[in-house]
């Protein structure tokens, strides 16, 4: 059966393509088959991935090409669905349909994949609602700062609201919150990861530490697992002889939720 | 009777994370505390302590001597220095063969001594 892993967030710039692809691609090099679907029409997926920006978003729902056909190889183990402007025209087409909720759990229905990351654009449109219905597990990146912990309140709102639809029948098998971004020299980012877990309590996961070099890994057109793989955004932080955070925090932790 | 044990609401490794950083904060606010209260006790334990910048080889003899003598270096300089200021007020001393234009905005003069310095 495929797990579909929504990484969600109405908030841009927290961290949710790095999120999707680093996930994306720890879950391929750990044996998984794995396929993620850019559904943001800036197409940074590929970017991200060192491939080009594609139509594949469109040609998937727009011109019902099967998945098979549309799926582009970005590593051994991990294909994509591309996405590009055309992808503001998929937004616009899905808006006509009657069963526009579904498309998206449609079009992925019968993959042979073991795991589809789909990752969202930083909008509440018909796009990201369907990405909800299609979703087993959802996955909130936030920066740790008011107006992102905001998008988290916006994001869990539109999943309950998912949830009670009749039309839907859905319900998720889970969620969590992943705090990125994270600077532990801040007083501010101290202060949010407090109110977050005092209001969300262990459905925060431990964070994503702040690190250059995963901007500089995309500016490379390669994931940190190949260029930074010993940095503290892949390692996450290490005391009193144990280890917390990071990417492979979160692959350890999603790796659970899939078996 | 079983014993009854609370349940965590938070995550063990997001507790690490927030507990090591509070003792991280709490660390480093009694290390800046302990830093300004020895510097402020050094101030007033010696309020006679300059930071001078003196040639090497000046200072490398000034350190020879005290050592040959048995004398803080400190001593040997203030006797120097007391003696020096003594002839420059006297006019045994002047300033004048010493002179030269300063590149910088500060100083409109700097000495240079090493005329002295090699008259060993």
């Amino acid at each position: 059966m495929t797990t579909i892993i929504n990484v969600a967030n109405q908030k841009g710039g927290v961290g949710k393509t790095t999120t999707a692809v680093t996930l994306g691609h720890g879950l391929s090099l750990a044996g998984r088959r794995v396929l993620i679907v850019d559904l943001d029409p800036q197409g940074h997926v590929a970017f991200a991935l060192g491939m080009k920006k594609t139509n594949g978003l469109y040609r998937l729902l727009v011109e019902s090409e099967p998945l098979h056909k549309v799926a582009e190889v970005a590593r051994p183990n991990l294909d994509i669905i591309a996405s590009d402007k055309t992808g503001e025209a998929v937004g616009r087409y899905v808006t006509t349909l009657n069963f526009r909720e579904l498309v998206i759990k449609k079009a992925l229905k019968g993959s042979t994949y073991d795991v589809i990351i789909l990752d969202t654009p930083p909008s509440l449109g018909v796009l990201h609602v369907a990405a909800l219905v299609a979703s087993h597990w959802i996955i909130i990146p936030t920066k740790l700062d008011a107006m992102a912990v905001d998008g988290v309140n916006e994001i869990l709102r539109s999943m309950a609201e998912v949830e009670q639809s009749e039309d839907n029948n859905h319900k998720f098998e889970g969620y969590s919150i992943l705090p990125t971004f994270f600077d532990r020299t801040t007083k501010e980012t101290t202060t949010q990861l407090r109110d977050l877990v005092n209001a969300f309590g262990k459905i925060v996961w431990p964070p994503i530490p702040q690190d250059t070099k995963a901007r500089e890994a995309a500016a490379f057109g390669k994931t940190l697992w190949e260029y930074c793989p010993d940095s503290p955004s892949i390692k996450g932080y290490q005391f009193n002889g144990k280890r917390a955070g990071g990417y492979l925090d979160l692959l350890d932790r999603i790796q659970e939720v899939i078996q | 009777m079983t014993e009854l044990k609370r349940q965590s609401i938070i995550d063990p490794a997001v507790r690490d994370i927030m507990t090591n950083q509070e003792e991280r904060t709490v660390g480093s606010k009694s290390d800046r505390a302990k830093k300004a209260k020895e510097r402020k006790k050094a101030a007033n334990r010696l309020p006679g302590r300059v930071n001078l910048d003196l040639p090497l080889e000046l200072k490398k003899r000034v350190f020879d001597l005290a050592e040959a003598e048995r004398i803080p270096a400190s001593q040997i300089v203030a006797l120097l220095l007391a003696d020096g200021l003594r002839r420059l007020e006297s006019g045994d001393l002047i300033l004048d063969p010493y002179r030269r234009p300063s590149g910088s905005p500060r100083y409109d003069w700097t000495l240079d001594i090493s005329s002295l310095e090699n008259s060993e």
